[in-house]
């Protein structure tokens, strides 16, 4: 079946501009590692690979698997009961699951550093009840940041084990459910024919948990995007930065690649519920709540809990506001910006990743892609060579060159905007496209007035993704950053590392309820949908 | 080819314009100052410039990940097209690496007069003001006063195996303290020292305030790291305290470490690179630095201070001159990235 929309001429124009603004800075970057001083060299492999690389590698790769682990772990279970059972309170649950992916993962990191802290509450506790002297926990090393990692991402297998739960062809389980009992059905096909998705979602997470940068500098853990951030900003020399970040490239374009192999596999796709019916609990829907409620609460509320004891009363509130005018309006301006362009670009380049027929559908998967599969250091690295010359950003005064803040935000986010609107455009039949064409409406007509409408709730989701990365963002903007233009999140950093806890804490609360404002318009939006 | 992509490589530029024409701005009075100084406290001081002096500063401040060393990189390689006017520095020996490499441009501001003549640059390329000292912190409540060692040499003995954590050595006054003793007791023993302090596992954390939280923490019970970084933990209620080393008779003293200020060679806005120096050298700033939580010491006499930030003249400083320091820099920390593998 033809899809004439995906051989518009005006999709390789934007496919070409996501190009230049995503994928040109990673391939500049990585083409810096061996470039010194102007010539062709090694030095920077030198510098960059010394004697501890497996170690590097073991830690890095160990604490993305750490953290795909504690997703499947709480994701699964969690996804499964709210999205196929009868469980208690489970439209309450499921919008709690998306509150660890709005908090920061380096801000989770800061909570779980405070309660394992030797005099910690955790420690104390262990110490009082168990008679353990010291306490047994550590807020130090790889495990925690796992740990901490896989709490902050579990909720992308959850929704993902939900959606493909319900996109399961019903007469399947039926006719398995002649024979087996509700258990064996669920053990023996749902998990099954789910198994693809929740890789996936698994080998994702992995991915985010490898590039992760905040939660591994919180902890001090030296993994992959540490040394490639210390050896950039400390080294006069960028090839070394550059050459540290060729590891984990690969290793992350190889998670990339089997997550893509995986989940073609999964041949339900997408995100829209089939009639599949619930389980029917009976007696055991309330206890199956209050586990969901035990297990939620003990992720969310414990990192909640000590975010706003450590905030402290209004006057830390007052101190956080009155230190970041600048800062949090540079963060909503990138953000929105970022938005907007990223919005502009996904639908586009969505479209032809979703739509048989188009030339470019190939490259438009590996452009989109690639940004996801590098440190965001080394994308803000690729920026600066690009973008920072003297007859673009680099001719204007320091502090007019903000606008690479946003530009640089779309191009780290726009990937996953391209993902949310796909994933909807997937859903939608290309006979509606055909039937409007046939009907005489032009291919703008067809786009404005059948294409955008249909995949509106993935453009709002995609938005509100690219909003909250947007917000979040802390690792490219420390390489590209002009005079005066920090954001919330960067001086968030900065005065974590000065030992201001309360200060940190305030800041943290304000950057994830105003995060929370614009998405949670969306989030109306998107109920307007309906 | 061209003009097939064309009609959306228009329509999406048309999107980017609000971002790209964003970039104009009204001139109004403005300064950029580079400065590795904590944010805590230099914040606040560059917005009361901006108030009293209705001039917009825009700051750059340091990471942790890599401190005055990653600003000095940059100062470096934007020599000729400055971004910066102004660079306040936490530390002295990356300043005369600027001035070695022709980034600094001499200025005179009125309130640095004072200054003492080891604190400034003679041909006004720098001045100091504001010092703190390189301390041994310790964990009060597991280690005795009496048990804590009195020199930085003695950081290396077996009593303290796995026990002592410094930061990174590449990076900031760490990076400062490091050159010194290479300075000051020769490229030779200072590398059998720093041998001896891996043998005798030290703990590697990010930077000072880490040091801090991890003898706080009691995970190490010394650590090498600066005054401020104590004081404020000693406002927030840790368990730490420190002592000055080597102020025996015979022994080298404490390394003392002046903040500096700079103007940049070929700065965007001279002018105002002026007053931003003449407000930074300042009593006044001084004495706000030394009341606040980092308790830094006036390097002139008569400054107000609160009585429990000591008197420069009290403490024994480490006899080795800055220009020494700075020349043992690159040295000392092209050994110690080997040795440490940074």
């Amino acid at each position: 079946m033809k899809c004439y929309l995906a051989r518009s001429r005006w999709l390789y124009g934007f496919l070409a501009v996501f190009v230049l603004l995503a994928v040109a800075p990673v391939l500049a970057a990585l083409a810096q590692s061996v470039v010194v001083d102007g010539h062709l060299s090694l030095d920077g492999y030198r510098t960059a690979l010394g004697q501890r690389q497996g170690l590097l590698l073991a830690r890095t790769v160990g604490v993305g698997a750490g953290a795909a682990g504690v997703g499947l772990l709480l994701g699964v279970p969690l996804g499964l009961l709210i999205s196929r059972t009868n469980a208690a309170g489970r439209r309450l649950w499921w919008l709690l699951c998306f509150v660890p992916l709005i908090l920061p993962p380096y801000v989770m990191a800061v909570t779980w550093l405070e309660l394992l802290d030797p005099q910690g509450a955790v420690n104390r506790m262990l110490v009082e009840v168990l008679h353990l002297v010291p306490g047994p926990l550590s807020p130090k090393g790889p495990a925690v940041a796992a740990v901490s990692l896989g709490l902050s991402l579990w909720p992308v297998v959850a929704i993902v084990t939900g959606a493909a739960a319900r996109t399961i062809a019903p007469e399947l389980e039926d006719a398995a459910r002649l024979e087996a009992s509700p258990w064996g059905v669920i053990r023996r096909v749902t998990l099954p024919l789910i198994a693809p998705a929740v890789l996936a979602a698994a080998l994702f997470v992995f991915l985010l948990g490898i590039t992760d940068l905040g939660t591994a500098d919180v902890l001090y853990v030296r993994v992959y995007t540490t040394e490639v951030l210390a050896l950039y900003t400390g080294s006069l020399d960028p090839s070394a930065g550059a050459a540290a970040a060729v590891p984990l490239t690969a290793v992350a374009l190889l998670a990339a690649l089997a997550t893509y192999m995986v989940a073609r596999r999964w041949e339900v796709g997408g995100l829209w519920q089939r009639d599949v019916g619930r389980y029917d609990l009976g007696r055991w829907r309330l206890p199956a709540g209050v586990l969901c409620a035990g297990v939620l609460a003990a992720v969310l509320a414990g990192p909640l809990a000590m975010l706003l004891s450590l905030a402290g009363g209004a006057g830390s509130y007052r101190t956080a506001l009155a230190s970041c005018p600048r800062p949090l309006a540079n963060s909503l301006l990138y953000a929105a910006l970022a938005t907007a362009l990223a919005a502009v670009l996904a639908l586009p380049i969505a479209y032809m990743l979703a739509r048989p027929g188009g030339r470019g559908r190939r490259l438009a998967a590996l452009a989109a892609g690639l940004p996801v599969a590098v440190p965001a250091a080394l994308l803000g690295l690729g920026f600066l060579i690009i973008w920072n010359r003297p007859w673009l950003f680099g001719g204007l005064e320091a502090a007019q060159r903000w606008p690479l803040m946003p530009l640089c935000f779309a191009a780290l986010s726009a990937p996953f905007a391209i993902g949310a609107v796909a994933a909807v455009l997937a859903q939608i039949e290309v006979s509606l496209e055909e039937d409007a064409l046939l009907a005489g409406a032009s291919l703008s007509q067809l786009g404005r007035y059948v294409v955008i409408p249909l995949a509106r709730r993935g453009i709002l989701a995609g938005a509100a993704i690219v909003f909250i990365l947007g917000m979040r963002e802390w690792a490219a903007s420390v390489i590209i950053r002009p005079p005066g233009g920090d954001t919330l999140a960067v001086q968030l950093f900065e005065l974590l590392h000065y030992g201001a806890e309360e200060l940190v804490a305030a800041l943290a609360v304000i950057l994830v309820v105003i995060t929370l404002v614009p998405v949670g318009l969306m989030g109306l939006l998107w109920r307007r949908g309906d | 080819m061209l003009g097939q992509v064309a009609p959306g490589l228009m329509a999406a530029l048309a999107a980017m314009l609000p971002a790209v024409l964003g970039g104009c701005g009204a001139r109004e009075r403005q300064v950029t100052v580079f400065t590795s100084l904590d944010r805590l406290y230099s914040e606040p001081l560059l917005a009361e410039f901006e108030k009293q002096h209705g001039c917009k500063v825009n700051a750059v401040y340091d990471i942790e990940a890599s401190k005055t060393t990653g600003l000095v990189n940059r100062l470096l390689d934007e020599k000729g097209h400055p971004e910066a006017d102004v660079f306040w520095n936490s530390e002295v020996g990356r300043t005369l690496q600027l001035q070695q490499h022709g980034v600094l441009a001499p200025c005179q501001p009125a309130t640095a007069a004072d200054i003492p003549a080891q604190f400034k640059d003679p041909q006004g390329y720098w001045y100091g003001f504001a010092a703190r000292a390189r301390v041994i912190i310790y964990n009060k409540e597991l280690v005795p006063a009496r048990e804590v060692p009195q020199s930085v040499l003695d950081l290396t003995k077996p009593k303290w195996r796995g026990k002592v954590t410094l930061g990174n050595p590449a990076f900031g006054t760490t990076a400062t303290q490091m050159a010194a003793l290479w300075a000051r007791l020769g490229p030779q023993k200072a590398k059998a020292y720093f041998r001896a302090l891996d043998e005798n596992g030290v703990v590697i954390v990010p930077g000072n305030a880490a040091v801090r939280d991890e003898v706080a923490r009691g995970s190490c019970l010394l650590g090498l790291t600066d005054t401020d970084d104590v004081w404020a933990g000693v406002r927030r209620g840790k368990p730490v305290a420190m002592i000055y080393p080597d102020q025996g008779p015979g022994q080298m003293g404490t390394l003392v470490i002046p903040n500096t200020v700079c103007k940049i060679a070929g700065a965007p806005h001279p002018e105002q690179a002026d007053e931003l120096i003449e407000f930074l050298v300042s009593h006044d700033v001084e004495t706000t630095l030394a009341y606040s939580d980092a308790h830094q010491m006036p390097v002139r006499p008569g400054v107000a201070k609160p009585p429990d930030v000591p008197e420069l003249s009290g403490v024994k400083a480490m006899d080795v001159s800055f220009e020494a320091i700075a020349q043992a820099l690159e040295a000392s920390g092209a050994y110690l990235r080997e040795l440490f593998n940074r």
